[in-house]
């Protein structure tokens, strides 16, 4: 999805690389795309009997998200030169992709906070400090 | 006793639900209607609101993101964002990471304003334009954030299914 979506972004600066870089990004997408497909496909066709609205609502999100893409970085700006007015878009997009990570950074540091209480709590059985 | 157990943890879990929907509505309303209300003031007032190049005002960073300058600007931002947000928020709901992608909302809120215009605007990046606002910058920011509320959901899911059918 990621490579795919690099491939819509990149696709109005094709003609200014040597190397073709929005088809490289697309067979790269589509090949790591074919390898999970199937099991999505599966899985949404056999959700799609037990609770269709979640299956409408997760095809929804993906259609709506190629279409946003398409009207976020609209090649007609990108063409013209005017590449700074979308630079935020960019931004945002990137922010909103990369906050991923802080989810787990903040479950690690909640599961490491409860270890090292868990040490300590084991420390104080062991050897039992005196209370004050 | 164990249904009686059973039953408060499933009414907390209800109380708890319905307080994240509240959260959300309250969320999509406020913007909704602060962006609608700072459209219909004067323009002077709605430029002191935008950010400006060269000038660093944490404030105007965050007030910029309501404000529009035509009707067509303001439809189409308020459009993407509630096409946006709700179905985000029911797939986020349907893994248990609603309050995830509320506080995600919130610092795409708060904090993307602010290093965006703090970084394009102050150190001179964005020299073309003397303004900057618009919801499109937030808008951007959550279809960013698809790509990993779809991931965690496939994943979610796809581990469920495998392990029933595979």
């Amino acid at each position: 999805m990621v490579l795919f979506t690099f491939s819509l972004i990149s696709y109005p600066y094709g003609s200014s690389f040597e190397f073709p870089l929005p088809v490289f990004c697309a067979i790269l997408g589509s090949v790591s795309g074919i390898l999970e497909i199937k099991r999505i496909l599966n899985f949404l066709i056999s959700s799609l009997k037990q609770s269709p609205f979640e299956s409408i609502l997760v095809i929804f999100t993906i259609c709506f998200y190629l279409y946003s893409i398409i009207n976020l970085f609209p090649s007609a700006i990108v063409l013209q030169g005017g590449i700074v007015d979308i630079i935020s878009h960019y931004f945002g997009f990137l922010f909103g992709t990369v906050i991923f990570p802080f989810r787990y950074i903040a479950k690690s540091t909640t599961k490491l906070k409860d270890q090292i209480t868990k040490i300590l709590k084991g420390i104080q059985v062991i050897v039992p400090l005196p209370k004050l | 006793m164990v249904g009686l157990l059973g039953n408060k943890t499933k009414a907390n879990h209800i109380r708890k639900l319905q307080k994240d929907d509240l959260q959300l509505t309250l969320i999509v309303g406020l913007v909704s209607i602060t962006c609608i209300g700072v459209f219909l003031l004067p323009s002077e007032i709605r430029n002191i609101l935008k950010v400006r190049h060269g000038v660093f005002n944490p404030i105007a960073c965050i007030t910029a993101s309501f404000v529009h300058d035509n009707s067509l600007h303001l439809g189409t931002n308020l459009c993407a964002f509630l096409f946006t947000t709700l179905p985000l928020y029911l797939i986020n709901k349907r893994i248990n990471e609603q309050k995830y992608f509320l506080i995600s909302l919130l610092m795409m809120f708060l904090v993307l304003p602010l290093l965006n215009y703090g970084i394009l605007f102050y150190l001179g990046i964005y020299k073309s334009i003397e303004y900057g606002f618009g919801l499109s910058l937030v808008c951007s920011g959550l279809v960013g954030f698809t790509i990993p509320s779809l991931t965690l959901y496939f994943k979610r899911k796809l581990e469920k299914f495998n392990s029933i059918f595979f």
